[in-house]
């Protein structure tokens, strides 16, 4: 891999941030204004909706005198709003893109100047290229513009009033506020404060309408609903996806058959965009770490936080996860990738913009293979990978509770994401959910991600349209956000459509409009979050400041190399192994306990065996003491060793249960304990006659008995051998000689 | 010419060694002993020269010499200490600075830091090679411990956590900073007009601009306020300045020296480039902060040679150390919209090169003309992107409101001045969807053909040559009312910037304005990383230069 300057073709002439050592921030606080941003919350996210700019609209607005005056048309209106009368007959407006108030008149001019400078252009060049939709500059507006070019002098401002919201600039009680805010009792966890804030203003401002067709869904299903909340309230992360599953599959195949008859007729077509943090250990663009859950704004740099003169400077690892990923999802890759700018306003994005990849993304056309849980009728599924790219997070808002001021946390700005984009490919909630637990599953085969949804380190964006069967065109595509677990997903998605599908049979459908809903878990419904307003214009542009990606063949096949066997070759694999789908599902969704089988069963194990054991005592094990397989003192070889001796006779079963439990929890190897507990089985048929000789003699009553017909005393007569024997008498020698004294022996 | 600044010139003539110890030996030699019998030589040349020029003032004058040699000589010598010198420097600044205006900021720790250097003369340890030298630093270049503002009302006050890599290493190659020079806000603009806090004055008249954006530091090296100062280049905002204020102005190849600390303007176009009174100062300023930076993907990796040493000392030139050089005169710089003053002293300066055995030639470069267009879109496109960060969220000015669109609409409105938001606005056009592909890929697309053209130049020459700007330095409010009129005067300039490649500007004479006359700089322009060949050329073009004093009447 090498980086290229696009402009002046300079190759391997710049460096790459070595990710080895995350330095430690030069202490920049002081420089941090409390990053307290004074705004009522809703403001600050229609803000974001709007803050593209209808260029078209605003050329047009521009263009009529009318509009000079008042009556703006639709486009504008929506990004556009007066300012306080300044006496004026022209109203101050606030065009958002650029990001400061300015009246039409400097409109005209930058754009009559820059149409002028085009057409210069375009006459030296000999060449004709009209901007789309209007018309060239006419002399005459050529003069009229010119006198507009008076410069004002420099604006020199006079005093600006006091900041009215408490700014707090002293570090100290900068913690104690946060502490505040967002420690004290009161748990804001990450995204979810944020979210719950969008959810309670989202729920205000909810239509009516959809109030209450959301009621109508609630009353049918809320009770399968609140089942399944309460068996998830204390899953832990790490084993959300495998003890999950299981647990609500009765529910999931319940939500599946009310849902199947509420769509009759009708299509839902789904498409995902998932967002992946990256496992580097530092930040994207700068030598930050991140660790999540520190305390706000510690692990930031001049560079992550904006600051003037910082640049950006590539973490090699994120181009080396980048090309896992899209080999893992069988891309194409592009071999020449570069960054572009993603332009929009936002305070918990320092720069203005966001490094991301427009045109030329690093990896495209792809696709992820997976198996549907037998639960639900299993079957396996090719959903289509539209584009994988590479950009940065942005930082978090912490909003208030009081609502008047949001907080901006940067500790998050500048992480690497990967962003996976799939085709359409999705037909229903469940499907969308397996789509997004795979993707978990790869990014932690590959180890670049934690996929942890809690801790937002994997989010799913949703697209849900829905059509009548046999329709081409797609119906109207609506967004949803906020489910931070597979089965919110799920029943997000269903209910969403369920949501359309009714709108649609009751000849409602110009009800659905595009816009941003979010799940939300308590009321178990979607809420308008926000709604789209055209199409936003991020005016990407080539990054500047960084190089383009070239990537060597070399470079891709030396990872493709030490990529490690995926999810869908291990399945196939385990299939062929002969174990059941059930079983082959459940191994592979964890890499850990997949490669607990594996080495396992490289050590010898019977692979139907190590997984029964694996399945049953050790997932118990696990469960209770809340541990991962690889937290164990258990080794997949002791594993393999304790099999063996139960297979070859050395230990019963029963032993080797106990043998289990104390490998589990103190470690220690089998033979060892065998030895140390003198628990190796007692095979020789002399010894266990012995045995049984002595049972009998000292229990002639219950021998009488037997041969009085009362055969049921066998098990009465082995127990007791067994006891004698301490559990060491093979079974199957004892029950043999035991019959046959019983029987036989006078 | 009686000048301030003799008493360090006058001790050229001793050479001891006072050369840093990276084997720069033999420079100095070479350098400074100014051979009588090569000046006759040269003078029948310089006859030529003078005979050209109007100005009657300035008999035979010593060829400029170094700042930074002769003050390390005298510190070495134990002539004189640093802080002597960093008073006579101060003296001078707080002297000329009223009428000037060419700092937004002067250190307060300049004194304590020349002791600090006087200190290690003391002790004998070994000396940076610019220990104690005041260097003035553009506003737009960040600097840990002292505001940095760009120009800027949106940043008054800001004071940035770190050094811009090009500070840092000059700090640790001993030079101390004297203060921060002013400039066109966030460098947009030709006159030093666009600052938005004080308009600076150019020395050689006090009613003239010093051009820009980098005037601060250019009138601030052209009054001897410091002996050399980084600016910052984007459409020639090094070149122009140093023209109007008769100084050395080096513009280098982008990604030569890192643009990490340097706010900025537009990222693909930005370089830091830096002033001085001689073309020697140039060269070591460039070798102190030239080669790769690991905090600019950008900067290059391309080896750095020794720049100072290269540079051949009079003594050593025979008639015509420039033989078989092979120079090119842009045409297109040389017709219509070019002031006659300005034409024949560079037409001059081409025979004098002729003279010192250069093969001078014609070059026409068909896409001159449109590398300004090209160059107002790429620059406000990429300023309207880097300017967004100027939100009043994080740093900088706040105007307190109640929602988060004011609180951006009103910090922006308040913090920035007309030409900014006047690119910001032309910059947002031109990436909008359906502007993007007329204007923002048109203007890539010229500057492919531009920086064809130059290659294509420069294949068949070893320097081409231009003015630096079309005119000399122009009144104070001439053209603030006609911006197209201050766009089309970077003509001369916008095209090396695009092409990325190396300018030089060298003072080269003269035309009638102010008291003494206005100076007119010499564009020398090579390919990418031949700072070397064009700092070697420059500084024979200014040691065989004759009559010629290059100080501004302010100081005499
Ligand atoms: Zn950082």
């Amino acid at each position: 891999m090498c980086l290229r300057d696009p402009v002046y073709d300079c190759v391997s002439d710049i460096s790459l941030l070595e990710p080895a050592s995350p330095a430690p921030c030069r202490p920049v606080c002081r420089h941090v204004r409390a990053l307290q941003v004074p705004v009522r919350r809703h403001q600050a996210w229609d803000h974001r909706c709007q803050l593209s700019y209808d260029a078209e609209a605003l050329r047009r607005r521009s263009g009529s005198e009318a509009g000079r005056h008042g009556a703006y048309d639709t486009g504008l209106a929506s990004v556009m709003k007066p300012s306080t009368a300044s006496g004026d007959d022209i109203p101050a407006i606030k065009p958002l893109g650029v990001g400061f108030s300015w009246d039409f008149g400097r409109f005209e001019e930058a754009e009559g100047m820059l149409r002028g400078v085009a057409e210069d252009l375009t006459q030296q060049l000999k060449l004709s290229f009209t901007v789309k939709g209007s018309n060239r500059l006419s002399s005459d507006k050529a003069t009229l513009i010119r006198p507009l070019f008076r410069a004002s002098p420099p604006t020199r401002v006079t005093k600006t009033a006091r900041n009215r919201s408490p700014v707090i600039k002293d570090q100290t009680k900068w913690d104690a506020c946060l502490k505040l805010f967002v420690g004290g009792g009161l748990t804001i966890s990450g995204d979810q404060g944020v979210m719950m804030a969008l959810i309670y203003h989202g729920g205000i401002r909810t239509n009516h309408f959809f109030l209450n067709q959301s009621a109508l869904f609630i009353r049918t299903s809320s009770a399968l609903f609140r089942t399944l909340h309460a068996s998830k309230t204390r899953i832990n992360a790490q084993a959300e996806s495998t003890t999950s599953t299981l647990k609500e599959a009765s529910v999931q195949a319940t939500t599946k058959t009310s849902l199947e008859q509420k769509i009759l007729g009708y299509e839902a077509i789904i498409g995902i965009e998932t967002h992946v943090q990256l496992l580097t250990l530092t930040k994207a663009f700068c030598n930050c770490p991140y660790l999540y859950g520190s305390q706000p704004n510690t692990t930031v740099c001049p560079v992550c936080m904006g600051h003037p003169g910082t640049l950006p400077v590539l973490n090699s690892k994120v181009i080396e996860f980048a090309v896992k990923l899209g080999l893992a999802l069988n891309c194409r890759l592009s071999m020449t990738s570069k960054f572009d700018r993603k332009q929009y306003f936002y305070p918990d994005l320092p720069k203005g913009y966001q490094i991301s990849q427009f045109d030329i993304p690093i990896a495209i056309k792809g696709f992820i293979d997976l198996d549907l849980p037998v639960e639900f009728g299993g079957g396996h599924r090719r959903f289509g990978i539209t584009r994988v790219h590479m950009e940065e997070d942005a930082g978090k808002l912490i909003h208030s509770e009081t609502g008047s001021y949001s907080q901006v946390d940067l500790n998050r700005a500048g992480v690497p994401l990967l962003e996976i984009v799939s085709e359409p490919d999705m037909r229903s909630g469940l499907e969308a959910a397996e789509y997004a637990a795979e993707i978990q599953r790869l990014v932690r085969y590959l180890g670049i991600s934690n996929g942890n949804m809690q801790e937002g380190s994997l989010r799913c964006d949703v697209n849900i349209s829905v059509r009548p069967v046999g329709q081409s065109k797609f119906g109207t595509k609506v967004e949803i956000k906020n489910m931070n677990s597979f089965s919110a997903m799920n029943r997000a998605i269903d209910y969403e459509i369920s949501r359309q599908v009714l709108l649609h049979s009751q000849g409602q459908s110009d009800q659905i409009v595009q816009e941003t809903r979010l799940w939300e878990e308590g009321a178990q419904k979607t809420f308008i979050m926000r709604k789209k307003e055209g199409l936003a214009d991020y005016r990407y542009f080539p990054e500047p400041d960084l190089p383009e990606v070239v990537l060597t063949k070399d470079y891709v096949d030396k990872i493709q190399q030490v990529l490690p066997e995926l999810p869908e070759a291990k399945r196939r694999r385990y299939e062929k192994l002969g174990l059941i789908m059930q079983d082959v599902l459940f191994l592979a969704n964890d890499n850990h306990v997949a490669e607990f089988f594996d080495a396992s069963i490289e050590n010898g194990a019977d692979a139907k065996l190590a997984a029964n054991w694996i399945m049953g005592d050790i997932a118990a094990f696990l469960k209770n003491e809340r541990l991962s397989i690889n937290e164990i003192k258990l080794t997949p070889v002791e594993l393999s060793e304790l099999i063996a001796s139960i297979k070859n006779g050395t230990i019963s079963g029963k032993i080797g249960k106990e043998i289990l439990f104390e490998l589990l929890s103190k470690g220690g190897t089998v033979k060892s304990l065998i030895e140390e507990k003198d628990l190796v089985q007692i095979v020789d048929p002399a010894a266990i006659e012995a045995l049984v000789d002595k049972v009998i003699a000292a229990n002639p009553k219950q021998l009488q008995q037997y041969r009085g017909g009362k055969t049921k005393l066998q098990g009465f007569f082995a127990g007791q051998v067994m006891k004698e024997s301490k559990g060491k008498a093979n079974p199957l020698v004892l029950n043999k000689i035991l019959t046959d004294k019983l029987n036989g022996g006078n | 010419m009686p000048s301030l600044i003799q008493s360090p010139r006058f001790l050229l003539s001793h050479c001891l060694s006072p050369l840093p110890p990276n084997a720069r030996s033999g420079f100095c030699g070479r350098l400074f002993h100014r051979s009588s019998a090569a000046a006759a030589a040269l003078s029948s040349d310089a006859q030529t020269i003078s005979s050209n020029q109007s100005s009657s003032y300035a008999p035979l004058l010593a060829p400029p010499s170094s700042e930074i040699l002769s003050m390390r000589e005298s510190l070495l010598s134990r002539r004189r200490t640093a802080a002597e010198i960093a008073e006579e420097y101060l003296d001078r600044l707080r002297r000329t600075e009223p009428q000037i205006r060419s700092f937004l900021h002067v250190s307060e720790t300049v004194m304590r830091e020349a002791e600090e250097v006087d200190r290690l003369v003391e002790t004998g340890a070994e000396l940076g090679p610019l220990a104690g030298v005041l260097i003035g630093v553009k506003d737009n270049i960040c600097t840990v411990d002292m505001p940095s503002t760009g120009g800027s009302r949106i940043l008054e006050g800001y004071r940035p956590a770190f050094d811009a890599t090009a500070v840092r290493r000059l700090k640790e190659a001993g030079a101390i900073v004297i203060g921060k020079t002013n400039l066109d806000e966030f460098g947009m603009g030709s006159t030093t007009e666009g600052s938005g806090f004080q308009v600076t004055a150019n020395p050689w008249d006090v009613s003239r601009v010093p051009g820009g954006s980098s005037g601060g530091s250019a009138a601030a090296v052209s009054a001897r306020q410091c002996a050399v100062s980084l600016g910052s280049d984007t459409g020639g905002s090094v070149r122009q300045p140093a023209s109007f204020c008769g100084v050395v102005g080096l513009k280098p190849t982008y990604g030569r020296i890192s643009r990490f600390g340097l706010m900025s303007y537009a990222s693909s176009l930005d370089v830091i480039g830096c002033f001085g009174s001689s073309i020697i100062d140039a060269a070591i300023i460039l070798n102190a902060v030239a080669g790769h930076d690991r905090f600019d993907a950008t900067s290059s990796m391309h080896e750095v040679p020794d720049y100072a040493s290269c540079l051949i000392s009079i003594d050593q030139f025979d008639s015509k150390p420039l033989k078989g050089l092979r120079i090119g005169m842009i045409t297109e710089t040389m017709g219509d919209g070019v002031e006659m003053g300005v034409v024949s002293s560079i037409k001059a300066a081409a025979l004098h090169l002729e003279e010192l055995g250069a093969v001078l030639t014609e070059v026409s470069l068909p896409s001159f003309s449109l590398g300004l267009p090209a160059y107002y879109i790429l620059a406000s496109s990429e300023a309207s992107s880097n300017l967004s960060r100027y939100d009043g969220v994080r740093y900088g000015k706040q105007v307190a409101a109640d929602e988060l669109i004011s609180l951006y609409g009103d910090s922006r409105a308040d913090g920035f001045g007309p030409e900014a938001k006047m690119r910001i606005l032309m910059g947002t056009y031109a990436l909008s969807a359906g502007y993007y592909e007329a204007y923002y890929k048109r203007a890539q697309q010229v500057r492919t053909l531009v920086r064809k053209s130059f290659k294509d130049a420069l294949e068949k020459n070893d320097i081409l040559i231009s003015p630096a700007a079309p005119s000399p330095a122009f009144r104070i409010g001439e053209k603030v009312n006609d911006p197209l009129a201050m766009y089309a005067g970077d003509i001369m300039t916008v095209n090396v910037n695009l092409a990325g490649v190396p300018a030089l500007v060298v003072p080269c004479g003269f035309v009638e304005g102010g008291i003494a006359g206005l100076p007119v700089g010499l564009q020398m322009i090579g390919t990418s990383f031949s700072e070397e060949k064009l700092l070697r050329v420059g500084h024979i073009f200014e040691q065989t230069l004759q009559n010629h004093r290059f100080v501004p009447p302010l100081l005499g």
